[in-house]
């Protein structure tokens, strides 16, 4: 099958059958990349409300969150909406006494922070959507920055 | 030796090697193009805190850091600013009191949260302030120098000056 110069059936050496190899992988990825249209999914587009908390953190954190403003998400920069309101309140701890018993407990010089933001985003079966796709998930965790700070937020809940 | 021979296959990797190089350039091009939008430079007032150093240094730099010290900032471009001030208070560490599961605040020794407040111009974009390439926000880490000294710490505040600092 492959003579002793390197060629299949004698006629094209296994290099160059490797480069083909490469070369249509790397076409058929920027095929699926740029040019595949996805599977079109019924969506509206509406705005959505729904709320962060940004937990034990310190004054300044609260201070810069006060400021509110458009919050990215700091990974992918994908705007995630706009902070509307901030309730800010001290942090609280569950901590154990040598008893054993559980108490809840102030966490001094820490705060915890609800951010009610807003977007316009996308609802579908699957769920709630940035216009630029970034999923909202009651739960989901997001390492986020404003103008004035960049910090992490849980979402807590989601209304349209 | 023998004319080297050009076949279709050395033809079609010189193609893709062509279009990943213009790939390439396209992307880093575009990526400088939004940097460069940031031609607004405005007046910010920040601080950076360095946390738990110790006596010696915080010392050291309540000797070497005066008022008016020109700062570089940033590991890179080098942006400038003034310092305005130094401080320093003791670090703290948690103590969680047994008997009540009670949280407080327990001052080390001998260990110092080192406060530095500057003043620079930076270029301010609908989304940062940016000193060079480095964001200027609370909870960054940004890295300075001055004469004889230098630290990294947490930005801890940033507030805009002058004239337009209410268009927030």
């Amino acid at each position: 099958m492959i003579n002793k110069d390197g060629k299949l059936f004698g006629k094209i050496s296994i290099i160059d059958l490797l480069v083909i190899a490469v070369i249509a992988a790397m076409a058929a990825g920027v095929y699926m990349r740029f040019f595949k249209t996805p599977e079109k999914v019924e969506v509206k587009t509406e705005k959505l409300t729904y709320t962060m908390k940004v937990t034990d953190a310190r004054i300044y954190t609260m201070e810069a969150l006060e400021e509110k403003g458009d919050i990215y998400d700091a990974d992918t920069k994908e705007k995630l909406g706009t902070i509307k309101d901030v309730k800010i309140d001290t942090a609280k701890m569950t901590n154990l006494t040598d008893k054993g018993e559980a108490v809840e407990v102030e966490y001094p010089e820490r705060y915890t922070a609800i951010l009610t933001i807003e977007v316009d985003g996308n609802v579908n079966a699957n769920g709630y959507y940035t216009q630029s796709n970034e999923p909202i998930c009651v739960g989901s965790v997001k390492y986020f920055e404003t103008k004035y700070v960049a910090t992490t937020g849980v979402i807590m809940d989601i209304k349209e | 030796m023998g004319k080297p021979k050009f076949n279709i296959i050395d033809l079609l990797i010189i193609v893709v090697v062509i279009a990943v190089i213009a790939a390439g350039v396209y992307i880093i091009s575009s990526k400088k193009e939004g940097a460069s939008s940031k031609d607004n430079k405005v007046t910010v007032e920040f601080v950076i805190e360095e946390t738990n150093v110790d006596s010696s240094r915080k010392e050291s730099y309540e000797t070497l850091a005066k008022k008016g010290d020109i700062i570089t900032f940033g590991e890179k471009e080098k942006i400038t600013g003034t310092l305005k001030k130094v401080e320093a208070e003791p670090a703290k560490m948690v103590f969680d009191d047994p008997k009540t599961g009670k949280r407080s605040w327990v001052e080390k020794i001998g260990v110092y949260d080192m406060k530095f407040v500057f003043e620079a111009e930076l270029d301010e974009t609908e989304t940062d302030f940016l000193a060079g390439s480095s964001k200027v926000k609370v909870g960054k880490t940004l890295v300075f120098s001055g004469k004889g000294y230098a630290g990294s710490g947490i930005v801890i505040k940033v507030e805009k000056k002058g004239a337009d600092a209410n268009d927030k």
